[in-house]
């Protein structure tokens, strides 16, 4: 049997608030193979973000995990010091994130901030890896060789004369650009797992695609398990191996990319993807979900999607659905959905 | 409004400051402020100045330039030699520092209250005139902002003071003649950004005159941030008399101000420091309690005035 | 920013500059009365003739605009007039008390950045924290203390209580280093005079903290709104992904980035600083030009006064000017 590189087991990522605490993630379990890519799919504020920002240890303050266990390669990040997660960002896991502009340090050269990235990990190389040994950036010697890595790294990202583009601002960069040395810097360490938080979304179409592909050969190459963070369906079937829908902080579905496509059970993934327009079939109805999602530090006790549910009786008001498994791989969290075989909702195109 | 007034259409008119719209917009802001710990503090300090300054004959224990030679130098009421009869103690002339405190508030006041007075007035008028014609007006406006903002303002007030011999008038002169620019700068800028809102142009389309339109539609809307910014300006203006008293070139002897009180307790460092001291301290109590009233103002009025 | 930007820049300032020198120039003839008058009002024993040959000697006969073309070609020639009291050239006298305000004033700017820099930037990172309160009502009294009252506050603490930090003047008597820049502090290094380096830093240390708290107040609300502004903007939380600690994000990442607008207020309120330093000049006894516009007031030198308020004032639009040039060098995305 294989082990996952990744596994989340009912993580718990809570804000305090002025208004009571806001449940960002709530019960949240997946697991990641090698190789492999899960795509993460909901709707803005549906916790996706806060997901990856907690797997990383970077959780904004007040936030704060507070349950649960992230285990990289076996080992729980959950209460490990800070210096310890320090030495795993960029090593083992690397993150990139949807606005390349806005993430990229305006005021630094390209190059430097791909180096940077390169140094650290040598840094980490030297000191034996444990993080104890701190070296300082300045440390001579891997200068020059760090910016001939970081040259390679941006030609093999596929930016053209990359030893010119070294130099330059990121706001000299197109958008495309940008996130390819994103993707450079996060690939620098070669890490396990890349978590990719909406890599496309603020791309260009034609862009989006060169991006997937490039990522996509990236995985090929090095083996990386991504985490593709999306609202995005049509990314998520260009791309994902697996996908795991979210709503209001929890996961309610998770299936192999095919079955899910065809045979969605929970009535918010179907809702989600009837209300996506389809290329070419004019016959076919977008129908938006109705309402919006509830505000999360006042969620009703039962399933969270109870209030825009066209299902949802008392039962689900009163009682948290549990995971029920409905196919190879294929589990929902949804009392309509229950017991496999008999559908529920009436998908149009089932 | 006379009858010769074209009908206004009713959102404009629902955009007018009716009596309820103010009493309203006023418990709105009271809410707010009232929760601000700092600036009620701030305020209480500027309400205990302003009531010490307009009651000092009855507050002040003794006359402010009544001097006494038999009773110079006297530490404050707990060091030794000190009686509670002059709680502060007293000057080289024997007059009593608490006295002189209490009168020397009208000076600061005065000032700040006088120049402020002035300085919103004309830059309130400029900024609208300037942000509401544009053009070559404005043009000739904010040239010469920039000039008056290319001289320090202490250098600039010197200078004036300097040249014009000191006096409270020639002071009030001399701070004017850069403190319009604050007022004038923030008015220009909200004209700016209110020129094209709606209810501006729908006052312009039903034919309401230029005067009207800047007095009626666009003034009310930046009256907050103007009285934010006099609020704040009258801490700095406070300071600037207090500097020009202290150099000799504000305010004169034998009018207590506090400004001069320190100049005179310089002389006497080594042997009265409570003279230089106290009009010291009610200097900086009064500017920081103005500072904390203003920036809660600002909280409490116009969230978006934050630096 | 290129050559040309900066020589463009430096075009839109003309009009600025020649205003200043009118209405320093117009300085002179507020008064009623012309300014002969007003500098010997009160003195006896001057007879109408003086007054008339004081006239022509400073060109008081001619019409005003002739005047000012005067003034203004003077200004370009470097002949600012002469000083009615020390009967000597104004440009000699102010470039004699330079050195010394350009001393007072760096030590300032320096000391208000080792304060404010750090204070903002811990008080940003940890915001809400003690040591953020601590700062914010450090720099809420920085800002609303009078500087003078601070200066003698200093002085009665260092020097009359504890006796141990002079309180007035530059140096002893004698003991000033040789001149080669006219800055005691460089000069005595530059000759190895040590004894006189350390009685010019001891002399200094006073005013220069004066001056320096009350500009640290406000950098300190700058650097720390600068800061607090970055913090949560992406690049740094994609810093801390790469594996930085939180000390290399905030020095690596978010200091160059907070520090901008910390450049514009250090520029802008080096106009506090000049009129800051008069009055500090005045209660240290400093021999610098603050002091001396205040001397001159005293003794009714009103060229000196004239002359000081222009060199001020082109200093500050100067000081303007440098900090619009080193926010574009900081900020690569700003052109214009």
């Amino acid at each position: 049997m294989i082990e996952p590189v990744l596994e989340v087991r009912d993580l718990k990522t809570h804000f305090p608030t002025e208004r009571g605490i806001v449940k960002a993630v709530d019960g949240v379990s997946f697991a990641l193979f090698p190789g492999e890519t899960l795509g993460v799919v909901g709707e803005s504020g549906c916790g996706k973000s806060m997901t990856a920002l907690s797997i990383m240890g970077l959780v904004p303050r007040p936030g704060k995990i507070v349950g649960g266990e992230i285990r990289l390669m076996g080992e729980n990040l959950v209460g490990k010091p800070e210096r310890e997660l320090r030495r795993l960002r960029g090593n083992r896991m690397a993150m990139i994130f949807q606005d390349p502009l806005s993430t990229l340090n305006p005021v630094m050269r390209v190059g430097d901030q791909v180096v940077e990235s390169i140094r650290i990990h040598y840094r980490d190389l030297v000191s034996g890896g444990n993080g104890t040994t701190r070296l300082p950036l300045s440390w001579r010697r891997s200068r020059r060789e760090a910016w001939e890595r970081a040259v390679a790294l941006l030609e093999k990202v596929g930016i053209p004369a990359p030893a010119e583009r070294m130099m330059a601002y990121p706001h000299e960069l197109s958008g495309g650009m940008r996130q390819r040395v994103m993707i450079a810097i996060a690939l620098s360490c070669n890490p396990a797992v890349l978590l990719a938080d909406e890599p496309t979304t603020a791309l260009d179409v034609t862009i989006q695609a060169q991006i997937l592909d490039l990522m996509q050969r990236v995985q090929e190459e090095y083996g990386t398990s991504i985490l593709l963070i999306t609202h995005d369906f049509g990314v998520v079937s260009e791309f994902c191996h697996r996908v795991m829908v979210m709503y209001a902080g929890r996961a309610v579905e998770a299936a192999p990319l095919d079955e899910l496509l065809t045979n969605p059970r929970h009535p918010y993934t179907q809702g989600l993807l009837d209300s996506i327009p389809r290329l070419g079939d004019r016959t076919h109805v977008v129908r938006p979900i109705e309402g919006t999602v509830p505000e999360l530090h006042a969620l009703p006790p039962g399933c969270p999607y109870c209030t825009r549910c066209p299902l949802a009786d008392d039962y689900c008001r009163q009682v948290e659905p549990a995971r029920f498994d409905v196919g190879p791989g294929h589990w929902v969290a949804c009392h309509k959905a229950v017991p496999a075989g008999q559908p529920a909702g009436q998908p149009e195109e089932a | 409004m006379t009858s010769s007034t074209p009908a206004v259409n009713p959102e404009v008119l629902r955009r007018r400051w009716t009596g309820e719209r103010v009493w309203e917009a006023i418990s709105d802001f009271w809410r707010r402020f009232r929760k601000n710990r700092a600036a009620v503090a701030g305020a209480v300090v500027v309400l205990a100045v302003v009531w010490a300054g307009v009651l000092a004959p009855w507050l002040a224990p003794h006359d402010p330039t009544e001097a006494n030679f038999f009773n110079r130098f006297r530490p404050p009421a707990w060091m030794e030699g000190g009686t509670w009869e002059h709680p502060l103690g007293t000057d080289q002339l024997g007059r009593d520092i608490l006295s002189r405190i209490i009168w020397g508030a009208r000076a600061s006041l005065a000032v700040g209250g006088v120049v402020i007075g002035f300085a919103t007035v004309v830059g309130v008028a400029m900024g609208l005139v300037s942000g509401y014609y544009g053009g070559r007006l404005d043009a000739a406006i904010q040239r010469l902002v920039d000039i008056l903002l290319s001289f320090p303002y202490l250098v600039l007030a010197i200078g004036l003071m300097g040249v014009m011999g000191p006096g409270f008038v020639n002071m009030v002169l001399a701070l004017v003649y850069k403190e319009w620019v604050t007022p004038c700068r923030v008015v220009r800028g909200e004209v700016l950004a209110a020129k094209n809102q709606e209810y501006v142009e729908a006052a312009r389309a039903v034919g309401a005159s230029d005067a009207h339109i800047m007095w009626r539609e666009i003034l009310p809307n930046v009256l907050s941030a103007v009285v934010v910014v006099a609020t704040l300006r009258v801490a700095w203006v406070i300071l600037m008399e207090a500097s020009l008293s202290f150099l000799g070139l504000g305010v004169q002897p034998p009018t207590p101000a506090w400004g001069s009180m320190v100049a005179s307790g310089r002389e006497y460092i080594f042997q009265a420091w409570w003279m230089a001291t106290f009009p010291g301290l009610a200097i900086l109590v009064t500017v920081l309690g103005i500072n904390l009233l203003g920036e809660g103002l600002r909280d409490a009025l116009d969230p978006r005035l934050r630096e | 920013m290129n050559a040309a930007q900066i020589l463009n820049r430096a075009l839109q300032l003309i009009p600025v500059v020649l205003g200043v020198t009118l209405i320093v120039f117009a300085l002179m003839h507020l008064t009623p009365g012309d300014p002969v008058e007003v500098m010997f009002a009160g003195e006896s024993g001057v007879s109408e003739e003086d007054l008339e040959r004081y006239r022509q000697e400073l060109g008081l006969d001619l019409p005003l605009p002739i005047q000012y073309w005067n003034f203004l070609a003077g200004i370009v020639r470097g002949d600012l007039g002469m000083s009615l009291v020390q009967r000597q050239p104004v440009r000699d006298l102010l470039l004699s008390r330079m050195p010394a305000t350009i001393e007072l004033t760096a030590a300032a700017i320096l000391i208000s950045l080792i304060i404010a820099v750090p204070a903002g930037v811990l008080a940003a990172v940890h915001r809400h924290s003690a040591v953020d309160q601590v700062g914010t009502v450090g720099a809420l009294l920085g800002v609303s203390m009078p500087d003078f009252w601070l200066g003698l506050v200093l002085i009665m603490l260092f020097g009359v209580r504890w006796g141990i930090l002079p309180i007035s003047g530059r140096i002893p008597w004698g003991m000033e280093p040789e001149t080669v820049t006219g800055l005691y502090l460089v000069d005595s290094v530059l000759t190895g005079n040590w004894a006189a380096f350390r009685a010019s830093l001891r002399h200094l240390a006073l005013p220069a903290l004066t001056l320096g708290t009350s500009m640290a107040a406000l950098t300190m609300r700058v650097t720390r709104s600068g800061m607090l502004e970055v913090i949560h903007q992406d690049y740094i939380t994609f810093a801390r992904a790469k594996g930085l600690s939180g000390t290399e994000v905030v020095l690596r990442h978010g200091l160059r980035n907070a520090l901008s607008p910390t450049v514009t207020v250090v520029a802008l309120n080096i106009g506090v600083l000049l009129g800051g330093n008069m009055i500090v000049e005045s209660v240290f006894a400093w021999p610098g030009l603050g002091r001396l516009v205040v001397e001159s007031i005293y003794n009714r030198d009103y060229p000196v006064v004239q002359a000081a308020v222009l060199v001020y004032a082109m200093t500050y639009v100067t000081m303007n000017f440098l900090a619009d040039v080193l926010y574009t060098v900081l900020n690569p995305r700003v052109r214009f």
